[in-house]
């Protein structure tokens, strides 16, 4: 048998020995659009299998507002039916590849699964479980959570036991310096500088690891360990070693910001049955970002944007920070929906982004528990002491940007031009906040004549100036140096004017 | 019932996005931006006379009439 699987002409994925894959369609590139198709579309499935999952749970349990599932669910269902037929091809590799691997013990090159979207492989069989452990305990479903998901990432390749020592390692000093006798400031410093230092440790010396791959998700652990020192220092939530390290662990598959104590929240009856449906919920969200971050990628595959001018060059820009913007999505909902399936009531990192009509709202929409912790350490405490707006709100920009920075800037790719135009993203959205603060109160006659406030015209008209300006300050990002950012810039404006 | 209509005079006032029609329970985090919080956070303290610690502040406490109310109750009973 094993000779037979050698001999079969070899994929990028493996032995070409699964319906679907021949080796005539062997080229990377054939696989690779392949994949993604299908990819795609079962995200679809697994979208519709939750809404349906969804609408019993909320017929069941008598669990109201629905709305925003009836609104899209005909699309929902069209691209759901045509999904089914293309979702077998992807997980017959996979089954393929984990036959040939652990039952075989042949070495079949790992599934490259790394593209969007990655969803139906990893809450397929967390969905399952949250269903078989439906009736334990708080305590019994969090274990297996934490078991299956170890499993799933060692046997797939996302986890490798360096890096669990790792993480271990850093909860466990974390740990012991929330409990030190020390204040909530000094232990708060010193695990930032943890926090840095197990960005640096992965980068420089656990290269290569699922550790180091997940470094741009690290800084932002920051927030989070800080949120615990407070809450066990507060003595509201006294931190226990076998809730702190999943605590931190979904982090590291860039999960959402949260407070130890929303995690950990007490929760049961109708109230559990709330979360579970918040769960399905955020998974459905993340199923159709997925869909359109995988339709973006191919859309700007097509349409290159340094091939671009004017108005189509904008269209294209914008496709670009939605995808960006949604492959995020994906991420934290993936994160969010399998805690609450598994009852742990952890809150929404967003509220529909794509209709901000200011630079304020947006950040009013986006990523909200980060957000919450950065006005509660950074913009109130500044606020409170001088009432120095400006400093208040460029402080608390400059502070998201360093955590978003520090770990980009260990990567040897990065160079003088990416510090700058990152800091620059940053400082520009500080200054559009403020302006957008500002000038209502400067010209409030001009403001009240235009009926700028509660007017659906307006609203619109906000939403397209705000999604341009992050459209336009996406494409200003994903230049490579000066001169693409100059060429790109001329390319909007000269077509334009 | 007082301290709720106290709440809802300061909110009307202040935000031009809330009505009347906003229900207890109902998030306020896109009515009430950061510099908002900042100002509700001073009303709550000048009107109610209560003193808000810097360690007790979080956006969460102001997401919502209940959570206001209920923060107003917490600090007036420590107080």
């Amino acid at each position: 048998m094993i000779d037979r699987i050698n001999s079969l002409p070899q994929t990028p994925y493996g032995p070409a020995a699964v319906k679907g894959y021949d080796a005539d369609r062997s080229s990377p590139a054939v696989d690779a659009t392949f994949l993604k198709a299908s990819t795609a579309l079962s995200s679809a499935v697994t979208g519709f299998i939750a809404s349906a999952y969804c609408r019993v749970l909320a017929l069941l349990l008598k669990i109201p507002n629905t709305a925003w599932l009836t609104r899209d669910h005909r699309v929902f269902f069209g691209l759901a039916v045509l999904g089914l037929f293309l979702i077998t091809p992807r997980f017959l590799i996979l089954g393929q590849f984990a036959f040939s691997r652990f039952v075989l013990g042949h070495s079949a090159a790992r599934p490259d699964f790394t593209g969007w979207p990655y969803l139906p492989v990893i809450i397929a069989p967390l969905v399952l479980a949250a269903l078989v452990t439906f009736s334990f305990g708080t305590a019994a479903r969090l274990a297996s959570l934490v078991s299956l998901s170890l499993l799933g990432g060692l046997a797939f390749g996302y986890l490798d036991v360096a890096s669990l020592l790792a993480f271990v390692a850093f909860a466990t000093v974390c740990f012991a310096v929330i409990r030190l006798p020390i204040s909530r400031l000094t232990a708060a410093f010193i695990l930032c500088a943890l926090t840095l230092t197990l960005t640096l440790v992965t980068s420089w010396w656990l290269a290569g690891t699922a550790i180091a791959a997940m470094a741009a998700f690290q800084t932002p652990l920051i927030p989070m360990v800080w949120y615990s020192a407070y809450e066990h220092k507060g003595q509201r939530r006294p931190l226990t070693f076998q809730r702190f390290v999943p605590y931190l662990y979904g982090r590291f598959f860039a999960g959402p910001v949260m407070t130890y104590g929303d995690m950990f929240a007490s929760v049961s009856g109708e109230r559990l049955a709330e979360v579970r449906f918040g769960g399905i919920k955020a998974l459905y969200v993340a199923a159709v970002a997925s869909i359109v971050a995988a339709g973006t990628d191919l859309l700007l595959r097509e349409f290159r944007l340094d091939e671009l001018t004017g108005l189509p060059l904008l269209i294209a820009s914008y496709a670009g920070y939605v995808g960006m913007y949604c492959k995020i999505v994906v991420a934290f909902n993936t994160v969010t929906g399998i805690l609450r399936l598994f009852g742990l009531p952890v809150r929404d990192s967003f509220n529909y982004w794509l209709l901000a009509r200011t630079p304020n709202e947006h950040w009013q929409r986006w990523n909200l528990l980060f957000r919450e912790w950065v006005i509660t350490f950074v913009f109130f405490p500044i606020m409170r002491a001088k009432r120095w707006l400006f400093a208040a709100i460029m402080s608390a920009l400059i502070v998201s940007g360093a955590l978003h920075l520090i770990p980009a800037a260990m990567s040897s790719q990065w160079t003088v031009y990416h510090t700058t135009i990152e800091v620059s993203y940053w400082i520009i959205n500080g200054l559009a906040i403020y302006f957008v603060i500002k000038i209502p109160g400067r010209f409030p006659r001009l403001i009240s004549a235009l009926g700028v406030r509660d007017n659906l015209a307006w609203s619109i008209i906000g939403i397209v100036l705000t999604s341009s300006f992050y459209s336009i300050l996406y494409g200003m990002r994903a230049s490579g140096n000066w001169t693409d950012l100059v060429d790109y810039c001329e390319r909007l404006v000269t077509s334009v004017l | 019932m007082e301290n709720e209509k106290r709440i809802r005079a300061f909110l009307s006032e202040r935000f031009p996005a809330f009505d009347e029609t906003f229900d207890r329970a109902e998030d306020l985090s896109l009515v009430v931006d950061s510099l908002g919080l900042f100002d509700l956070l001073e009303f709550v303290e000048r009107e109610f006379n209560v003193d808000v610690p810097t360690e007790e502040f979080s956006p969460q406490k102001f997401s919502s009439i209940d959570r206001i109310l209920e923060f107003i109750d917490q600090l007036q009973a420590h107080s």
